[in-house]
């Protein structure tokens, strides 16, 4: 076990599902953004 | 409980530890110990990450909370998403590129020993009380609810989740996580349609739903600017951002779940997938507490969920005065229950005008109800003034014991257990690695064989584990006091956040100003609870930017930092 471990070199990487990770981050926040509003409408409906 | 029910809890309780511990034996170095190698595919990690989430809250304070208030706690998740992609940018890559064990490792990489330590000590504390808690919440509900003495609970569970985590190591715990969270997902979707199948045949989910929002329990977004209210849109974008951001990025029971996978790649999209799905699901259970109280429109529930205090008092000298209450209750419970019926009819109707004049007779009757209770629980508290009177802890599973088929009941209190159990193994795993690697490693023996730091870690997993069963049981004697416990995280989140906020993006403030700042912010931070009504929420943002505006301040005047070399600025 290193205390002080080297660091790793950069490797490359399977691409992630959607091509880039910032369509994945876009994904997330995106839903995000789909999940409140739903949430608001769903207030205003019901309550 | 009946002999099917305890044979489904006991086979998949015991079925889990021996997965466990077989699932880990192949580990005997510190690296397959602590970081299974750092094997895992991302939605291992995803599970993993979910499951160290989820407790025994997550079973049953959320539907009892929704129950008695509403879903509004849903808002605590808003920030989730933004810190995890957060994360993902920054963090993640460079904790795998470091090979770290620890986030806490990286701090002296990036700024020096002493924050370091004051890192580590704090995570201690934190997660050290959270431990005990974590093995008590559930222990005390099964063991009320089951009739037992609350230490044979609080050791059954503790001692499973030692057991597993000290044999099977990392792995153990993230494979089965895996495993528990698919049997509380499966739990938690069974118990909704159960639900919503027991309502009366006249009541469909969309009926039960608009009845719910008639009795306010489905305002799920506050618009308030008010700092003192506990759940709101805005505490939970902005507080909620902070505190997720601290959760998974510098709490190293989060972290060593994201630094078992397999690549940068396979951390990024367990964390991502987090993101995606936890608001969702914090709503759904939500919902589900909600769907039991529109349920119990329709049957009377207990006047004290709570059956312990409510035997007592049934056989106490206030028997007569209590069977009393009993019987007004339960003629309160049926004038409501007529005008919710009123009600669904308006509902139906689309009437607007009777709908409004039915809830507010609706809300009335509730209120009468709730009187009616709070003269039962005086009464309950003459026997025992020192008692908890909120029941909503109780409120869901007693639903599931009264009114499950057999067998189901066994697998929802496995559920129960298994949301305790992935927490507190998750948390024990981790404050041994940071036993191991930032206490005794670092500290007080540098120099030794892996098969002894091996060793270490699995005598550091035993004795936090036997130190969260003992602590759980003194909570059992604290009563209130757990509360406080609770809001113990958020006070603590904050100044670590800012901490390594600092490591990630600044190269010119030293260690000491970082140091020097946590403490002042942790006073502040300290000084918010004791002397404000802020909500908890807010005290991340607070820590946070107060420790990185003082370090800042102070690095003016403090001697310019010295090039560490070795690790860049966050990628």
């Amino acid at each position: 076990m290193n205390e002080h471990p080297e660091p790793t070199p950069e490797v490359d990487e399977e691409p992630p599902p959607l091509g880039s990770w910032g369509r994945i981050y876009a994904v997330v926040i995106g839903s995000l953004g789909v999940v409140i509003a739903l949430l608001i409408w769903f207030t205003e409906t019901f309550s | 409980m009946r002999p099917l029910d305890w044979s489904v809890l006991i086979l998949a309780t015991v079925g889990i530890v021996v997965y466990g511990v077989w699932k880990g034996r192949g580990d005997r170095d510190i690296e397959g110990y602590l970081l299974s190698n750092r094997s895992l595919p991302w939605y291992a990690v995803a599970l993993s990450v979910m499951a160290t989430q989820a407790s025994a809250a997550t079973f049953l304070t959320m539907p009892g909370q929704a129950y008695a208030e509403g879903v509004a706690w849903v808002q605590f998740y808003f920030g989730l998403p933004l810190a995890v992609v957060v994360l993902s940018v920054t963090a993640i890559p460079l904790y795998r590129r470091l090979n770290v064990y620890t986030a806490y490792e990286f701090l002296e990489e990036r700024l020096d020993l002493k924050t370091r330590a004051l890192a580590v000590f704090l995570f201690l504390i934190q997660r050290a009380l959270a431990a005990g808690l974590t093995i008590f919440t559930p222990a005390l509900v099964i063991s009320t609810i089951l009739g037992l003495d609350i230490l044979v609970t609080n050791i059954a569970v503790g001692v499973l989740v030692i057991i597993y985590t000290t044999f099977g190591g990392s792995r153990a715990v993230s494979w089965t996580q895996f495993h528990q969270m698919i049997i509380i997902l499966f739990g938690i979707t069974i118990s909704f349609v159960l639900v919503v199948r027991q309502m009366p045949e006249h009541v469909s989910l969309l009926d039960a739903t608009r009845l719910a929002g008639s009795l306010g329990r489905l305002e799920a977004v506050n618009f308030s600017f008010d700092l003192t209210e506990r759940y709101t849109i805005w505490s939970g974008l902005i507080g909620g951002f902070f505190l997720q951001m601290a959760y998974f990025g510098t709490d190293q029971s989060q972290v060593q779940r994201v630094l078992n996978a397999r690549s940068i790649r396979e951390s990024r999209l367990g964390l991502l997938f987090n993101g995606l799905v936890k608001i969702p699901m914090q709503f759904f259970i939500l919902f589900l507490g909600a769907m039991v109280l529109v349920f119990y429109q329709f049957v009377e529930p207990p006047i004290f969920f709570n059956q312990v205090p409510t035997q007592a008092v049934r056989s106490g000298p206030d028997a007569a005065e209590f069977a009393d209450v009993e019987r007004r209750y339960a003629l309160d419970f049926e004038n409501k229950r007529g005008e919710v019926e009123v009600l669904l009819q308006a509902i139906e109707a689309g009437d607007d005008g009777a709908r409004g004049a039915a809830r507010e007779r609706v809300r009335a009757a509730e209120e009468q109800m709730l009187s009616t209770r709070d003269e039962g629980i005086e009464l309950m508290q003459r026997i025992d003034p020192g008692m908890d009177t909120n029941d909503a802890n109780y409120v869901f599973l007693g639903w599931v014991m009264d009114f499950l088929p057999t067998g189901l009941v066994g697998l929802i209190l496995a559920a129960i257990m298994f949301a305790s159990m992935s927490s507190a193994a998750s948390e024990l795993n981790a404050l041994a690695s940071t036993t191991v690697v930032d206490i005794y490693k670092r500290a007080i023996k540098p120099e030794a064989s892996d098969k002894h730091y091996l060793l270490v870690a699995k005598l550091s997993t035993v004795i936090w584990g036997i130190y969260a069963i003992f602590f759980g049981q003194f909570l059992s004697r604290l009563g209130t006091i757990v509360v406080a416990v609770n809001i113990v995280g958020s006070i603590f989140y904050g100044t670590v956040l800012g901490i390594f906020l600092v490591a990630f993006y600044s190269k010119r403030i030293s260690g000491t100003a970082v140091f020097m700042g946590a403490l002042i912010a942790e006073v502040a931070v300290i000084a918010c609870y004791f002397f404000t009504e802020i909500s908890f929420l807010w005290y991340n943002l607070v820590g946070c930017v107060l420790t990185v505006l003082v370090a800042a301040l102070l690095q003016i005047f403090l001697p310019p930092k010295q090039d560490r070399g070795g690790v860049g600025a966050a990628a």
